[in-house]
């Protein structure tokens, strides 16, 4: 406790202002104690929109003020919350403008479980919450796989695995890698990418993401919420198989189905070759066995009817004798009544045959015949009757005109004799001649010819052709 | 190959012949019909198997996975 009269010794030169004191404790601080390491429990914390951190790290006795830039931040996977128990590498120095001692921290781990751990374990909480592990949100793999698009580096052992267990169990399938790097910075965003791509292409009946074993920082991606989200967006079946078995990545937990490794995931996606012989054969010997079944079945049935077959003979030898025996009956009954008909039929037909129009015909055609007889002799007679008297009138006839004939040609003869006095010849004989002219006109006039007519004259014994040289008149 | 037989559709019409004949009520003909197919089958699934090959092909981010190349199985 001061005392009024106590007497400060001091120089009034020294009196420091607030920052220049601020100042001086600042450099203070800052030169004299070095970055340390610092474990404490969290508490206060904030991170306002700047995205910078502020807490306390605290433990039972006392507390100090923390402050985390954003550039700090950087490598550290996990969010800090009140009550985690963390280790940090901090640098202790003053805020001037409130006088507040703090430190500013560059790097902070939890205790316990790494920084990467932690920062896994919340992702997981916040995604599952979110529902993204949802089992109704898994989707079952796809009974045939034909293609099988497979998200991994190129490079490495784990494509050639899963290659080298797919040509083994399952030929069939097509695959197709993505290829994609699969670790380090961007690695995520790349695999995010490489899944949307695969999944979009529409050829693949199931995805297989996959990278082979390694440390947690080599596997982050696969941790990442960017990934997570991307496989959970997928509608194309997706097998997670990322490192070991031992290794769990949160991609894991949102794909459809986890595989310990690359290779049992190939062995997921595909049925097995021998399996599937092993099923072929089964099926074969199913089919066989079925045949042969169905063989004896009907080799059965066949037997039972052959069994039944002599019995059945028997039954078809009564029925036939039976039969015969009817037969027979039968055969007298209708001869019976055949015979009885028969009877009654003829003694009808003779009834008929009298009343037959036949009977009548014949008789009609019997007066016709007669009639006919009688008419052709008639005619005949008729005919001869007339030959008779056409002959006599024809010899009556040759005979008057014969006698008419010789009557004429005795009147010719005497004409003829009479011509013969008075012919012209006889006096052509006694020396008178004919002249004609040309047109056989007989001349008696000297009229009827001119000087240079010419002239014939018929003698007795021929004819003298001349030219009329003189006419004198008498 | 136009005419590549389809493993997965060959086997499941030789399950179908199996069931079918399982259930009975089939008339001898049938039977041997389907007996036959089924050996056949059968024997084409097992050559299927037994000759498929492996085709592998590489997309790559660089294009977009857009194009796809052969991939060398022994690279």
């Amino acid at each position: 406790m001061l005392q009024p009269d106590f007497k400060l010794d001091f120089n009034t030169d020294e009196i420091y202002s607030v920052s220049d004191f601020l100042s001086l404790c600042h450099s203070s601080i800052e030169n004299n104690i070095p970055t340390c390491w610092l474990r404490g429990e969290i508490s206060n914390f904030s991170s306002p929109a700047s995205g910078h951190w502020y807490f306390s790290l605290k433990d039972k006795q006392g507390q100090i003020r923390c402050a985390m830039f954003r550039l700090s931040q950087r490598n550290t996977k996990f969010i800090p919350e009140n009550g985690m128990e963390v280790l940090l590498q901090a640098a202790p120095t003053l805020y001037q403008v409130r006088g507040d001692f703090q430190l500013i921290v560059r790097h902070i781990e939890p205790v316990g479980v790494g920084n990467l751990q932690a920062a896994f374990e919340q992702f997981k909480v916040k995604l599952r919450d979110e529902g993204l592990f949802d089992a109704q949100y898994k989707k079952s793999l796809p009974a045939v796989v034909n293609t099988i698009g497979v998200i991994s580096s190129s490079n490495g052992a784990v494509i050639q695995d899963i290659i080298k267990v797919l040509n083994k169990r399952y030929p069939f399938a097509e695959i197709l890698l993505f290829d994609c790097v699969v670790q380090g910075e961007g690695s995520a965003e790349k695999l995010a990418q490489a899944i949307y791509a695969a999944d979009k292409s529409g050829r693949c009946d199931v995805l297989i993401l996959a990278r082979g074993g390694g440390s947690l920082e080599d596997l982050w991606a696969f941790n990442e919420e960017l990934l997570a989200r991307a496989i959970f967006a997928t509608t194309t079946p997706i097998i997670s198989a990322v490192g070991h078995e031992t290794d769990t990545t949160i991609a894991d937990f949102v794909a459809d189905m986890r595989a310990p490794t690359p290779s049992a995931a190939a062995m997921l996606a595909t049925p097995d070759r021998l399996e599937l012989l092993t099923k072929l054969s089964k099926l074969h010997a199913n089919l066989v066995q079925r045949t042969q079944q169905t063989l004896s079945h009907y080799q059965q049935q066949l037997n039972q009817l052959d069994l039944n077959l002599p019995s059945f003979n028997r039954q078809l030898n009564v029925f036939a004798q039976r039969l015969d025996e009817l037969n027979t009956r039968l055969d007298y009954q209708v001869k019976i009544t055949l015979n009885l008909h028969q009877g009654k039929l003829n003694t009808l037909f003779e009834q008929l045959k009298q009343h037959s129009p036949i009977t009548s015909i014949k008789h009609k055609q019997q007066l016709n015949q007669l009639a006919k007889i009688q008419l052709n002799s008639h005619i005949k007679r008729t005919i001869s009757q007339q030959q008779l008297n056409l002959s006599n009138l024809t010899q009556s006839l040759e005979k008057s005109i014969r006698h008419h004939l010789e009557q004429q040609q005795y009147k010719l003869a005497r004409h003829s004799a009479g011509l013969h006095h008075l012919s012209p010849l006889n006096t052509l004989s006694r020396g008178y001649s004919i002249s004609m002219r040309e047109d056989n006109q007989v001349l008696d006039s000297v009229s009827q010819v001119k000087i240079g007519t010419l002239i014939s004259t018929r003698l007795n014994d021929g004819k003298i052709y001349a030219k009329v040289e003189k006419i004198e008149n008498n | 190959m136009a005419e590549k037989f389809d493993f997965n559709k060959g086997l499941s019409e030789l399950e179908d012949i199996v069931k079918t004949m399982e259930s009975g009520d089939l008339s001898l003909e049938d039977s041997l019909k389907r007996f036959e197919q089924g050996v056949i089958l059968t024997r084409q699934c097992q050559t299927a198997l037994s000759e498929a090959e492996q085709k592998i092909s590489l997309l790559s981010a660089a294009d977009g996975y857009q194009a796809q190349q052969p991939l060398d199985k022994e690279s």
